[in-house]
């Protein structure tokens, strides 16, 4: 889309973020209850049901799971919660993935998506507290049917045993009678002595289907009488299929329709490839579109201008950085070029949709189920209670499953052909068509204090919005198309300056300014959203800054840092794990990077050895302070695969010219593999602070830290990235 | 009509020979552990083995299957007992999961190869990608499924 096509609504809207979050914590308690404990249960059906729980007489325990599975672990975290405040046997239960419901949306956003490493934070304590309503419930229930005192009652193994008598019922014994009592509007949670699986590592539920091929993912599902279909649209996003060959298309045996979608068609067979093959051999011609003339040198020369001339809005600004970046004796300057990404998860996009005169269903992985109910509402006309969105595995998420553009086309297909539906993306359209990390550019400098330390530091990023396509829907009351991109309100879309927007650091004088890019190439989240690229650019700059002022890289963090005993803790952690200081071979060298972001703080080691122009990770050691860690085995996998995220991140890229997309598939977009994978040792300090996000964390600060390793080496600043700009390879 | 035996059944194939047999393995067979991730052999989502030998089956015609005996994910034990799967749910392996079963394969068909696989046989026999970055804990979880500590 034309950047004329992205609606600013930042004037109508502004500050509707901040109003949402002061209402929400006014009302917090009362909003978990009435949103998700409320009783579903039906007069006359003998079960204790909620959004969440449903306890059955038979004593089958169901949990219900809100956040999609993409690989973090949720599905067994978020339960296990539930059942250890519940009391529940955790090998007896049995949980299901939830329909869309106001029940689960994020409190404060008021929208139902999986993302930005919230699941944990934002759902936790609505587990423990829905698991303790419910648990007060039964065992007011259990009271009455024992004639015995609720205090005195003790809870375990979906059991309630009066310690007096002896005696004892099922959760299911007093189901029905439990399910008739009042909501409790403030149940108390269990002390975290009695808590027995939070906090140790769980098996994970979905592992076992996943190693024998029996787990479902969107591109698995099958349907009596489905069709597939297969995809190709104009090299360029927004282009047009100007030609083909329709009839021979729909000749050929097995295919079932051709059908024209926004920028190219689609071919509707009885089996894949039959689909893949017409396309190939259809005659397909395209015509450019509003990305013609669209390429990553054009992008890279346009930021530059725009930190010359473009207008900047202040982000933050403390004391008074410009005038004392202007008096200073002597100042530090760089700019940073960060590449656009694409998210390239191993599952490309699919959607499975069947379509009947009154009744929309859906099979698909995705992140986003609000925006899915909202783009199916909007293309049937059809109310909530007619959509089904049945939620697969999903093969990789990454932020890209929070989009909707590929339900949109599995919709208009079941409306086409009458029978269910499954439409794959090829791995090429999958590249095409994706909504990548927006390229960014960014300029800092700083002035040093007596001490050695910034005593003045200001950052300039030009860079668009991340949030186009997932700031919540509902807080807009936009117009439809639903899936369009639409630009937050602008005080409240700090993601392409978190990072450096509240960084761990003390710096008197300190400001942050974003230029604001209207692209018209589609830019959406990816893994890490804007804090991994601010942190390369903090993290490395702070790394010069320490090396003028002959400073060790730790001791100079752990002076800067000193306000922020997170940050300062898990300094302490990473060098002792890492025993920083240590000499290190000829050809080999270290460097250190602090992230403070999704609610967590994690510092990160990482050793290097380089030969030539060959860069090889040795070995990473994290640090992570994410206040409570609920599963420290499921925490630990999430924080190793984002170092290995990371790490690709400094060797791929996407690139354009004329708007078309160079890298098409994983010859030319290359992701780390096994062999180039360092040992990767991880540890969580624990802290009473508010739970924060493990997904993304891991990964923020290994750009820096490697960078940094390099530098230690070579004696060479990496300020652009990937490596190949400044000729280096990861290997 | 192709013949080939797919995880010890006989099967009689009818789509087009210049199928990748990985499309004739999920669209026509039902065995959908087997998965497309790249069409080009660059990612190994869809390794299979034929005649015992890891094969990326999105670019592996079904013509030149014909006789061959396959082994998918599905195939490799009927009930989780391979010793690769019992370490992958001992090490707690996957996470999306999405590539796991081609990277299985991968490791099934190198452990008929050595029995004690070091990290460089590893190293060189597992090229499949995994973008949630399991790497670490697959290597882990071959060594000890091949009775070593990894």
């Amino acid at each position: 889309m034309a950047a004329s096509e992205i609606e600013d609504v930042s004037d109508k809207m502004r500050g509707v973020g901040r109003m949402s979050r002061r209402s929400f914590m006014v009302a917090a308690s009362g909003l978990l209850l009435s949103a998700g404990a409320r009783v579903w249960s039906r007069p006359g059906d003998p079960v204790l049901q909620s959004a969440w729980l449903r306890v059955a007489p038979d004593n089958t325990i169901l949990i219900m799971i809100s956040q999609s599975e993409m690989g973090q672990g949720i599905s067994t975290t978020l339960p296990v919660a539930l059942a250890d405040e519940l009391g529940a046997d955790w090998s007896k239960v049995k949980t299901e993935w939830s329909q869309f419901d106001p029940a689960y949306r994020h409190p404060q956003y008021g929208w139902m998506f999986t993302g930005n490493s919230e699941s944990s934070s934002t759902f936790y304590p609505i587990m423990r507290t829905m698991g303790a309503a419910a648990r007060e419930m039964l065992v007011q229930a259990a009271a009455a049917q024992l004639k015995a005192d609720a205090a005195s009652l003790q809870v375990r193994d979906s059991t309630i045993i009066d310690p007096a008598s002896g005696r004892s019922v099922s959760f299911g014994d007093v189901a029905e009678n439990a399910a008739r009592l009042p909501v409790p509007n403030s149940p108390a949670l269990k002390p975290d002595s009695d808590l027995t699986m939070i906090g140790k590592p769980q098996p994970r539920r979905d592992i076992p289907p996943k190693v024998d091929g029996s787990a479902i993912f969107g591109i698995d599902v099958k349907m009596p009488g489905m069709a597939v279909a297969a995809i190709r649209r104009a090299p360029a996003q927004g282009g047009k299929l100007a030609s083909y060959d329709k009839a021979g298309i729909l000749a050929r045996p097995g295919v079932i329709a051709a059908v024209e979608i926004a920028s190219g068609l689609a071919v509707v067979a009885d089996r894949y490839w039959t689909a893949k093959r017409a396309l190939d051999e259809g005659g397909l011609v395209f015509a450019g579109g509003p990305l013609a003339g669209y390429s990553t040198e054009g992008q890279r020369a346009d930021h530059m201008a725009r930190l010359k001339t473009g207008d900047f809005a202040v982000k933050r600004s403390d004391g008074d950085a410009k005038a004392r970046l202007a008096d200073a004796p002597r100042t530090f300057e760089a700019i940073y070029e960060i590449p656009a990404q694409a998210h390239a998860t191993m599952e490309p996009m699919n959607c499975t949709a069947y379509l009947t005169a009154d009744r929309c269903e859906l099979w698909v992985p995705t992140q986003g189920v609000e925006i899915t109910q909202a783009v199916i509402k909007e293309m049937t006309g059809f109310s909530d209670s007619q959509i089904v969105i049945n939620r697969t595995f999903l093969g990789g998420g990454f932020g890209r499953r929070l989009l909707a553009d590929f339900v949109r086309i599995a919709v208009q297909l079941a409306k086409a052909v009458n029978r269910p539906v499954k439409v794959i993306w090829s791995r090429e359209e999958d590249f095409a068509y994706d909504a990548y990390r927006p390229p960014m550019t960014h300029a800092v400098s700083a002035a040093l204090g007596a001490d050695g330390l910034p005593s003045a530091m200001m950052h300039r990023v030009v860079s668009p919005s991340h949030m186009l396509y997932v700031f919540p829907r509902s807080a807009l009351q936009a117009p439809p198309p639903w899936d369009r991109p639409i630009a937050p309100p602008r005080d409240y879309d700090a993601m392409a300056v978190e990072g450096v927007h509240l960084p761990p650091y003390a710096i008197a004088d300190y400001h942050v300014e974003q230029n604001y890019v209207e692209t018209p190439l589609p830019v959406s989240v990816w893994r890490t959203t804007g804090h991994g690229p601010n942190n390369f650019v903090l993290e490395t700059f702070l790394d010069e800054l320490a090396h003028a002022a002959g400073k060790d890289p730790l001791d100079y963090r752990l002076a800067l840092a000193r306000n922020d005993p997170r940050a300062v803790t898990v300094l302490q952690a990473v060098a002792a794990m890492s025993a920083w200081g240590r000499p290190v071979p000829n050809g080999q060298g270290r460097g250190l990077a602090l992230a403070k972001a999704f609610g967590g703080y994690a510092a990160q080691v990482v050793d290097v050895s380089v030969d030539g122009k060959d860069i090889h990770p040795l070995h990473v050691w994290t640090a992570l302070d994410c206040g409570k860690t609920l599963d420290p085995g499921i925490a630990a996998a999430n924080v190793e695969g984002g170092v290995v995220w990371g790490l690709s991140g400094l060797r791929t890229e996407v690139t354009f010219k004329d708007g078309a997309v160079r890298q098409t598939n994983f010859d030319s977009f290359d992701p780390v593999h096994l062999w180039e994978t360092p040992k990767i040792e991880t540890r969580f300090v624990e802290s009473d602070a508010k739970i924060g996000g493990t997904g993304e964390l891991g990964p923020v600060p290994t750009h820096a830290a490697f960078c940094n390793a390099v530098f230690a080496v070579v004696g060479e600043r990496i300020r652009a990235l990937p490596l190949t700009r400044h000729g280096y390879r990861l290997v | 009509m192709i013949k080939l035996t797919v995880n010890g059944k006989p099967v009689d194939a009818t789509a087009d020979p210049d199928t990748p047999l990985l499309w004739v393995l999920r669209d026509d067979l039902g065995l959908t552990g087997t998965k497309y991730g790249c069409g080009i052999a660059a990612c190994g989502a869809c390794t299979v083995h034929v005649d015992g030998e890891a094969v990326r089956s999105c670019s592996y015609p079904l013509a030149a299957a014909e006789g061959s005996t396959i082994t998918t994910i599905e195939g490799l034990s009927l009930d989780r007992s391979h010793p690769l799967q019992k370490s992958w749910i001992d090490q707690q392996v996957p996470q999306c999961g999405y590539c796991q079963s081609g990277m299985i394969m991968a490791a099934a068909a190198l452990l008929k190869e050595k029995a004690m696989p070091s990290d460089a046989d590893i190293d060189a026999a597992i090229t499949n990608i995994c973008r949630c970055g399991t790497y670490q804990r697959v290597r882990q979880a071959i060594h000890r499924a091949a009775g070593g500590q990894g």
